[in-house]
């Protein structure tokens, strides 16, 4: 196996990383970034996709700086628009909660669950310094320890 | 039938049917248990497959690793009316299990699986105090039990072995509660989280006024049927890293204890099933206890009308009569309730359903200081027993506090719902995101008050032939309310948790929602409250076959060779979840089932 993204899933990854505050290197490493990028191919309305996709290409390309700049630009053109916003919304949840939700006006009451490697994988469990429940066991007594520290340190703005 | 095969037949296979079943069955009886439900495997591969049903699951309630079947249906949480219409009359039984006859929905689930509730419970393992046996004479409030706890206490040593309980013998002898010299508990305490020793030195030293009382507040590790390490000074040889069988299935902290532990290092009954000496004790599965029949003449229950069938997925079944010596319904409090009912036995009393209690668990949250480490370990490790006991019983409930490992979960659905409410609510996303939700998460205390319900003759299991299962059994028809005395006990727990926060700093994000049907106003304010899983009272136990349904030994007065073991047979509620002493009463049942039966000469 070579480094680098998956044919295909390197747009993918970026745009994931802009909207979940995850890096792309650490979503790569996710074994079920394919279904998830399949999942929102599949379950998001035709051609949603392809444009978020195609405008993450755009920003990426004109914003080679650091993160506040990129999420300023992902804000503006991904993140408040009318058509990509809502599924924006949608593709975040996916990552941190390994289920699809269908977005507003009618969200759907109970979300589905893509699988139980989805739910495991959940960006929610690293983002609030935990393990999954049902799916994580870091021994007996962990939980008698100081509370991790917060993510990025003194770094974000 | 004239000559029963079986010394027993026990109804149910849950933690009270599993002792009874496994200690007859050490005794070289022979006994046949009939689970309604379908088998959870008993190997660890087997189980596994309820855990990944669990991890897709949708929904993450209590019985969402056991699906429900149609033929053995139990309550899920995502029955309960979510507004006073959908109680009104004419709904009635339109949708779940339970048919809710108001005002307030009874608001606990149960489990219809091999193993029963027990597969999804938290294990906690608290002794009843002295004085929850004694509410009458004590405080002028509910009845006495018909024994004491100095009669119960051998058996609650018998229990906490069984269950493999982790606790301090020290630690835990409060309020009256005490143990012979030298008592060792099987394990180890649980190790309490960091959340708890924040609230405890943040605690420290209060004190808390209910009436003219000022109680003492004080933190302690809560005994859980969960395995740390065996307790060296533990005499039965249990210790012995080789042979322990507790040892391999230790706590790894997966956080998941309600509704599944993935590694079984809580206890449930299946460990008790694994046991049972498996040439004297036969389980069957996916039959349904439909009637008892009874004897006119004698008053004995002469056999077990059950339901068989083979696929939840269709009411095809046949009927098979059933007999043994002993019948024991252990099938819990609602379910052994409508088979009485259903059979109309047992019923002279007319106590049979009546005085359904649970705990009403009404919860705070807030926001601490400072990060916790949040939802980590299991989903409570400490408590606050203190305020279980006071002159203050004869007015209102007592109540003992559970702190949570698992933040809001319970209330709110963290942290899943947090993760919503700041993408959808707040319009966060990226990395702005992830800070706002580790700063939420981390920082969330949650206090849940184990409430006093006291017993009322019209909280009851009654049926209603209109309301059918899947198999053409009755629903239990339920009406259920909380008495003045219990809802004065909720407000007083919402009091301490005004206080307990101001001193600890936390931001009080506590919000009732007043459409619930659970929703009350007491002295002007709004409080809520959820079921504590604990259905309790209705074959209630007594000194006289007048007002109760069993003696101390949980023998039928009416049917001399029937027992209904369970939480069904608590007089009263008192404040300690009912698990360890169901579990306690079934120990000291076998004893005079034993010596039924050797009369018997069976």
């Amino acid at each position: 196996m070579t480094a680098g993204p998956s044919p295909g899933l390197g747009g993918f990854l970026g745009l994931s990383g802009a909207l979940t505050g995850f890096s792309a290197d650490f979503l790569e490493a996710s074994p079920v970034a394919r279904s998830l990028a399949d999942a929102f191919h599949r379950r998001a309305p035709a051609g949603i996709a392809e444009r978020m996709l195609a405008v993450w290409d755009e920003i990426a390309r004109q914003h080679p700086g650091g993160p506040a700049v990129v999420e300023e630009a992902v804000r503006a053109r991904i993140w408040g628009d009318e058509a990509l916003g809502p599924y924006a919304r949608s593709l975040v949840k996916l990552w941190y909660l390994g289920a699809w939700h269908h977005p507003v006006p009618t969200p759907t009451p109970t979300p589905t669950p893509l699988s139980a490697e989805a739910y495991a994988e959940g960006l929610i469990w690293p983002a609030i310094g935990a393990g999954a429940q049902g799916a994580h066991a870091p021994g007996l007594g962990d939980w008698s320890t100081p509370p991790p520290g917060e993510p990025f340190g003194d770094e974000l703005p | 039938m004239t000559s029963a095969p079986f010394s027993a037949v026990v109804v149910g296979s849950g933690v009270a049917g599993a002792i009874v079943a496994k200690e007859l069955g050490l005794r070289g009886f022979r006994v046949l248990v009939l689970e309604a439900g379908l088998e959870s495997p008993l190997d660890d591969a087997g189980f596994r497959g309820h855990v990944r049903t669990y991890l897709a699951a949708p929904a993450r309630g209590p019985n969402a690793p056991f699906p429900r079947n149609p033929n053995a249906p139990h309550p899920e949480p995502s029955d309960l009316p979510l507004d006073r219409a959908a109680l009104a009359p004419a709904r009635a039984g339109e949708s779940g299990y339970l048919v809710q006859r108001g005002p307030m929905p009874f608001s606990s689930s149960y489990t219809r699986y091999l193993g029963g509730t027990t597969l999804q419970w938290l294990g906690t393992s608290l002794r009843l105090l002295p004085s929850d046996f004694r509410l009458r004479s004590l405080y002028g409030r509910g009845v006495d039990w018909p024994l004491a706890y100095e009669d119960l206490a051998p058996f609650y040593a018998q229990a906490e072995g069984e269950l493999g309980v982790a606790a301090d013998a020290e630690e835990q002898a409060y309020l009256g509660v005490s143990f012979p010299d030298g008592y060792a508990y099987p394990m180890e305490p649980v190790p309490p989280s960091y959340a708890d020793a924040l609230v405890a030195a943040g605690l420290e030293g209060m004190r808390f006024h209910i009436g003219d009382e000022a109680l003492p507040v004080q933190v302690s590790s809560t005994a859980a049927a969960r395995n740390t390490r065996p307790d060296p000074r533990r005499a039965d040889g249990s210790a012995s890293p080789s042979s322990d069988p507790w040892a391999r299935e230790r706590c790894e902290g997966y956080a998941s204890c309600v509704p599944i532990c993935p590694v079984q290092a809580k206890y449930s009954a299946l460990r008790t099933l694994r046991r049972a000496p498996p040439d004297r004790v036969e389980i069957l599965t996916r039959i349904v206890a439909s009637r008892l029949r009874v004897d006119p003449g004698t008053g004995r229950i002469t056999g077990v009308v059950c339901k068989r069938y083979r696929s939840p997925s269709s009411p095809e079944h046949t009927v098979e009569v059933v007999g043994g010596t002993l019948v024991v319904l252990a099938a819990g409090a609602i379910e052994n309730a409508k088979l009485l009912l259903a059979s109309g036995l047992a019923n002279s009393s007319d106590q049979v359903g009546r005085n359904l209690m649970d705990h009403p668990f009404p919860m705070s949250w807030g926001l601490l200081r400072e990060r916790a480490g949040t939802f980590r370990g299991p989903g409570s490790t400490s408590g606050i027993e203190t305020l279980r006991d006071g002159s203050f019983r004869r007015e209102r409930a007592a109540f003992r506090i559970e702190l949570s490992n698992w933040g809001w979960e319970l209330p709110t659905g963290a942290p899943q719902s947090d993760l919503t409410a700041l993408v959808d609510g707040q319009g966060l996303f990226g990395r702005g995101l992830r800070r706002a939700l580790f700063d939420r998460v981390q920082r969330q205390l949650r206090f849940g008050f184990v409430v006093e319900q006291e017993p009322c003759a019209t909280n009851r299991v009654t049926l209603d032939p209109a309301f059918r299962d899947a198999l053409g059994e009755l629903r239990p028809v339920i009406a259920y309310d909380l008495s003045e005395y219990v809802r004065a006990g909720i407000a007083t727990a919402r009091r301490f948790s005004e206080q307990a926060f101001a001193r600890l700093g936390v931001e009080d994000c506590t919000a009732y929602v007043p459409t619930d049907p659970r929703h009350f106003l007491h002295e002007g304010a709004g409080y809520s409250w959820w079921g504590s899983g604990h259905s309790m009272g209705t074959h209630r136990m007594g000194g006289s076959a007048r007002d109760s349904v069993v003696d101390a030994d949980q023998r039928s007065w009416d049917h001399p060779n029937l027992y209904l073991v369970g939480a069904g047979s608590f007089p009263t509620a008192g404040t300690a979840n009912p698990t360890l002493t169901l579990a306690a009463l079934a120990f000291r049942s076998v004893e005079r089932m034993a010596r039924d039966l050797a009369g018997n000469g069976a």
